[in-house]
């Protein structure tokens, strides 16, 4: 039976059928028709610094590996050998001068050409030609200011245009004189949900903060800190009309300050505010982002936290699974002192430990768990949130404000973004 | 508690050496009784088994391929939690809260703590112990993660009782199986 998409989101997005996270024929066409062809982020460069250096990851449930070349440039390809498709590398990450796949011993070079084949002359008589079987090249590759991206698919419109105007976001985060790095490996962890709800999540959620995470604002909270005041209260988002965008938080100033300093400790927290400072001449008030205690998602599923620097891929592993992936990105200008404190705070905030972020993955696995049932699975949910009120409180292009409660307008844009996708690229 | 020794007992067999059998089942007995604790959510009285400067650290491991040869890397700076003591005592006033929802309701857990060796003595008051464990977590309905791994702590000998001045708590997995993690080891 085809799967009728259309009804399944409504209202321009505002209304949203449950299915979408529990279907099975729904996950399939996500893998086709929304990450084989949508730009996903694979690794920073200063991962594979070396010549020989690999990280392995995915796109959707495709398995890639992203390689340093000899020539210092980066190659990616599919995380699958072109004879009976074993994995080429079981490794997460290493450095190699070639891969050699452990089944019939098959050889291709860092670039993924197939270099050598056990007995080729004797086994194939001349059959085999191996420049036919080299490994699949992932079609596209970008370096964004330092981040890896890559698309399987050959007609991709470039990164920039993708993007669009979700650009001067990612710049925000990532235009640091010397440049950023990841500091401190990645952390890996499953969540049984659907990888959509922490996308959506992060694009959108500023509703949450309060409700979700007292817990761990009253952890880390001074005493003098006001608990009513929890930073998270009024928010608005930003968003495309291509389903990327993010949560900025609206608390006054000084909330935000005694917010940031809190889960960031005074030096890092002043190292942000003073960093704003000197991105002013050239963003203006958009500066005060990389301070901002807000979230962001790149359609389909990586996502970032401003000033905590906390990236993160939510890879599909199934319908109701998902592999968690983060990151933590310091700024290379920083003292080797802030980068650790910079390391400190997102572990202890986010990921699988993380105190915010363990209230956030039992939200998401009860939220999926009650799709069980078939007349749950069948109900719709409401992004009402910020319908009427209007844009430009943010100077950011596109926004919807929170008018001081919180905004889902980044959310229906997910979703209506989800739906032209899966609706629109076919067969 | 079962867990104290006397001071000059245990000064003497450090100072001779004798390091292992008679002195490991005196630190059992303060893992057993540290276990207890931590299954009891009895996370203060759990606090004060550590020292003001302990350090506490759960390192990411990662399947490695280094020109042909495979390793598990136990990374020295890569964690899936690094925490001091005001870390550690803002994850107790967390669950405290009572709204910290990973642990609303509390989850039901057993901490299985084996293989336990008394490897070193060091600058005459402190041990450091190596030790297997097992944590069970069921949660709610049927929701269940085992967290296994081993540990490599430094015990410090404070007024006549073991504290833990620091633990290395090594997981088993590359990929954490379970959602998060709300319990320490
Ligand atoms: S599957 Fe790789 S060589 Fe046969
Ligand atoms: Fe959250």
């Amino acid at each position: 039976m085809a799967v009728q998409l259309d009804s399944l989101v409504q209202g321009e997005g505002s209304i949203v059928s449950r299915e979408l996270f529990w279907r099975p024929d729904i996950y399939e066409l996500e893998l086709e028709r929304i990450f084989a062809k949508s730009w996903a982020f694979l690794c920073h460069e200063s991962q594979i610094p070396n010549k020989g250096d690999f990280f392995s990851t995915y796109i959707g449930e495709d398995s890639v590996l992203v390689v340093r070349q000899a020539d210092g440039s980066i190659r990616a390809f599919l995380n699958v050998c072109r004879h009976r498709g074993m994995k080429i590398s079981t490794a997460d990450e290493g450095n190699v001068r070639s891969f050699t796949c452990t089944y019939h011993g098959w050889t291709f070079d860092l670039g993924g050409a197939l270099v050598s084949v056990p007995n080729i002359e004797k086994s194939f008589n001349g059959r085999l030609r191996t420049e036919d079987w080299s490994l699949q090249p992932v079609s596209k590759l970008e370096n964004y200011r330092g981040l890896i991206f890559g698309n399987f698919d050959p007609e991709a419109v470039s990164l920039k245009e993708y993007l669009g105007d979700m650009a001067l976001y990612l710049d925000l985060l990532l235009d640091r004189e010397g440049g950023t790095e990841v500091y401190g490996g990645v952390q890996k962890w499953r969540v049984q949900t659907n990888w959509k709800i922490p996308a959506e999540n992060f694009v959108t959620d500023g509703m949450h903060l309060a409700p979700t995470h007292t817990a761990a604002v009253l952890a880390l909270a001074p005493e003098e800190f006001d608990v009513t005041k929890v930073p998270g209260f009024g928010t608005s988002t930003y968003f495309t009309s291509t389903g990327h965008g993010g949560v900025v938080n609206d608390a006054d100033a000084e909330s935000q300050r005694r917010g940031l300093n809190a889960m960031l400790g005074p030096a890092l927290a002043e190292y942000y505010y003073g960093l704003a400072e000197r991105l002013r001449p050239k963003y203006g008030a958009m500066a005060s982002y990389v301070h901002n205690i807000g979230s962001a998602t790149i359609f389909p599923n990586f996502s970032w936290l401003a000033g905590r620097q906390t990236l993160r891929v939510w890879h599909p592993k199934g319908p109701q699974e998902t592999e968690v992936w983060t990151w933590t990105l310091v700024n290379s200008e920083c003292s080797e002192e802030l980068k650790k404190q910079q390391r400190r705070t997102s572990v202890q905030t986010f990921g699988p430990s993380g105190i915010f972020e363990q209230d956030d993955a039992e939200n998401w696995s009860q939220c999926t768990a009650t799709m069980r049932g078939y007349v749950g699975r069948k109900l719709t949910m409401p992004y009402l949130a910020g319908q009427d009120n209007g844009d430009a409180k943010h100077p950011g292009k596109t926004l919807s404000a929170g008018n001081g409660g919180a905004s889902e307008g980044a959310g229906r844009s997910f979703y209506r973004h989800w739906l032209q996708v899966m609706t629109s690229r076919g067969r | 508690m079962a867990s104290t020794v006397q001071k000059d007992e245990a000064l003497n067999a450090i100072k001779s050496g004798e390091v292992a059998d008679n002195f490991r089942s005196a630190v059992e007995n303060f893992y057993f009784e540290e276990a207890d604790l931590l299954d009891q959510f009895r996370l203060r009285d759990w606090l004060a088994l550590l020292t003001d400067d302990v350090i506490y650290r759960i390192p990411i491991r990662v399947n490695r391929t280094d020109r042909g040869r495979s390793v598990t890397e136990v990374s020295d700076t890569d964690m899936l939690l690094d925490e001091d003591k005001r870390g550690l005592t803002q994850r107790v006033v967390r669950l405290e809260t009572g709204r910290a929802w990973a642990e609303e309701p509390r989850s039901r857990t057993r901490h299985l703590v084996t293989n336990v060796r008394v490897r070193s003595v060091v600058g005459g008051n402190e041990l450091t112990v190596s030790s297997n464990f097992i944590a069970y977590r069921n949660r709610l309905e049927i929701e269940q993660d085992f967290y296994v791994g081993t540990r490599e702590d430094v015990l410090r000998l404070d007024a006549g009782r073991f504290k833990i001045a620091r633990r290395l708590v090594i997981l088993d997995q590359t990929v954490l199986t379970a959602k998060n993690m709300t319990i320490l080891f």
